[in-house]
């Protein structure tokens, strides 16, 4: 796979917080990478080293393989925090200083704007708009030139319900289209909705970091229950691929080893002569996943 | 580089305030320029010698000597081209209050870029306040000086050179007090408190060192015409007057502008945007 972005040994001090501690990772080509953390985490600090705006303490990071350069910065189309344009020129106007600085044709202008909407307000002073609006004209800049990765800093942040709806869909059309796209959050929901890998951080450390499904399927538990509760609980303790076995209450919750599947128990239980009344999969959400990283590491 | 400026004037050529204060600039030029000849004539009037003023005018507007006069008006510290000064700090502390700097570095700009910009700018203001000053030169010249001869026109237009280097180190030190401080009241109340604090020091330093302050400096290239009317009131009055541009003084001069440019791009450098 081709490396888009890889960050080695990455540190940063404020004073004495130690905004990004040592932080090595790796972004590949298509990935849709979640970076996720509480506030304070060292999210924004670590997209502002990578994009040239915060000098790092110590660390190195390379874009496409490249040592750090202006030339590869265009090829990035990113929102950093929060939209950030002259308030007195127009959407174009402010959408045309970007495509000089990246060397990007001004017909991309139109399409961009249509893309986020905004066509018929082009003409519009920046200041005049609402902060959804403002939050659609920094995606639009960012989509200037097809950018090869697109980076959103908390995008949602600040939006109504219905804003929030409209830019993960439009985020998850992008991604549809095989764009690499880095998206910093602190929201698992944002995360777990759009990205394909993740990063958890916080303290400026690195606690995890894989495939969503990885995370995902490490938890899974299973729901059990059947007229005889106790003949249940002991024939499951016969079964090999199960690793814990608790009763709560009128279900047994079995947690599968690896490598076994939902089917293998219910064929050894059915092998046994036992008939389910129920029988469910337990998904630990990203959310608890998340919570639960957050505390073991207190 | 022409793309830099192309960059750089995309984002001032919408911008109000930008052509207000610029226009403000121009209109203040003018009514200086048009309004001292008018102004001689009533102090002559009024003062009962009107001979004397009359020879004074004489001077002030003759080929080539106006050049070093108009220049030296035009560039004084406490006078109009604080407006210019204004202009560049505003530009570039809008850059910090909006943010625009980061994500003009974002986009693809680099910090070094920025700052060229920035200097583009400040060349093309300069070029901008230097030309007028030279239409009014002419202008005036052509109306009141007594020798019109090519080689009495063209005379001491080096004192234009002179402007020019004055007007771009003042921008240049404007623009760097923008960058160190940032936010635009307090790069203003810096300023001013500083054309205040620089004249207290001259007074009270060494007179060896005094013309190495920044602002003397930037001051120092088009001295004191001998035109004043001390020299006509009283013909004895002795002062050793330059009346041409001294390599030393532009040397200096251009010595604080590249200090200025390097400070500024050291500061941009090590901070974080």
């Amino acid at each position: 796979m081709e490396k888009i972005l890889s960050i080695e040994n990455l540190n940063k001090k404020y004073g004495r917080i130690h905004a990004v501690n040592n932080l090595n990772l790796e972004i590949n080509r298509g990935n849709v990478f979640g970076i996720l953390g509480p506030n304070g985490s060292g999210k924004t600090t670590t997209l502002g080293i990578i994009l040239s705006v915060i000098n790092a303490d110590s660390g190195a990071f390379s874009w496409f393989g490249n040592p750090n350069s202006k030339e590869d910065r265009k090829k990035i189309g990113s929102i950093l925090e929060q939209p950030i344009f002259y308030p007195y020129l127009s959407a174009v106007k402010n959408l045309r200083i970007i495509c000089d600085i990246k060397g990007v044709n001004y017909s991309e202008i139109e399409r961009v704007l249509h893309i986020v909407d905004l066509f018929e307000r082009r003409d519009s002073k920046y200041r005049t708009f609402s902060y959804g609006m403002k939050q659609r004209l920094a995606i639009a800049a960012a989509l200037l030139g097809k950018p090869e990765v697109l980076i959103f800093d908390e995008p949602t942040n600040g939006l109504d319900p219905k804003g929030i709806a409209e830019i993960r869909e439009l985020i998850i059309n992008i991604a549809r289209q095989g764009m690499t796209i880095i998206l910093a959050s602190h929201l698992l929901d944002e995360v777990q909705k759009t990205c394909s890998h993740v990063a958890v951080l916080k303290n400026g450390n690195k606690l995890f970091s894989g495939k969503v499904s990885d995370v995902l399927s490490i938890s899974d538990a299973v729901e059990l229950s059947s007229n005889n509760l106790e003949l249940l609980s002991l024939v499951i303790k016969e079964f090999e691929g199960t690793t814990d076995v608790n009763i709560e209450k009128d279900l047994i919750v079995a947690r599968l080893k690896a490598g076994t599947t939902i089917y293998d128990l219910n064929y050894f239980l059915i092998g046994k002569g036992i008939v389910l009344t129920h029988l469910a999969e337990r998904k630990k959400s990203l959310e608890n996943q998340f919570l639960e990283l957050l505390t073991e590491n207190e | 580089m022409i793309r830099l400026l192309k960059i750089e004037l995309q984002k001032h050529i919408s911008y109000k305030a930008f052509w207000l204060m610029l226009l403000f600039y121009a209109l203040l030029l003018a009514v200086m320029i048009f309004g001292i000849p008018g102004l001689i004539d009533y102090i002559a009037e009024k003062s009962g010698e009107p001979s004397k003023f009359r020879i004074f005018k004489a001077i002030v507007f003759n080929f080539p000597d106006i050049w070093q006069n108009i220049a030296f008006v035009a560039s004084a510290r406490f006078f109009i081209k604080i407006v210019l000064g204004i202009i560049i700090i505003i530009i570039v502390t809008n850059e910090f209050h909006f943010l625009t700097i980061r994500s003009n570095i974002i986009s693809g700009l680099d910090k070094k870029d920025f700052l060229v910009a920035k200097i583009e700018l400040v060349i093309l203001l300069s070029l901008f306040s230097t030309l007028i000053i030279f239409l009014s030169g002419l202008y005036l010249g052509f109306m009141h000086s007594a020798s019109k001869s090519v080689f009495d026109v063209f005379g001491k237009m080096v004192f234009l050179l002179g402007y020019f280097i004055e007007i771009f180190s003042y921008l240049l030190f404007c623009m760097m007090l923008g960058i160190i401080f940032k936010r635009t009241g307090i790069t203003f109340v810096v300023h001013f408190v500083y054309l205040i604090v620089e004249p207290i020091l001259d007074h009270n330093l060494n007179e060896k060192f005094t013309p190495y302050l920044p602002l003397n400096a930037i001051n120092g290239i088009i001295k004191t015409p001998n035109t004043s009317l001390i020299k006509i009131k009283s013909p004895e009055f002795n002062y050793d007057f330059q009346e041409f541009v001294s390599m030393s003084d532009v040397g200096v001069c251009l010595g604080y502008a590249a200090l200025f440019v390097g400070l500024s791009y050291l500061i941009l450098k090590k901070r974080d945007i």
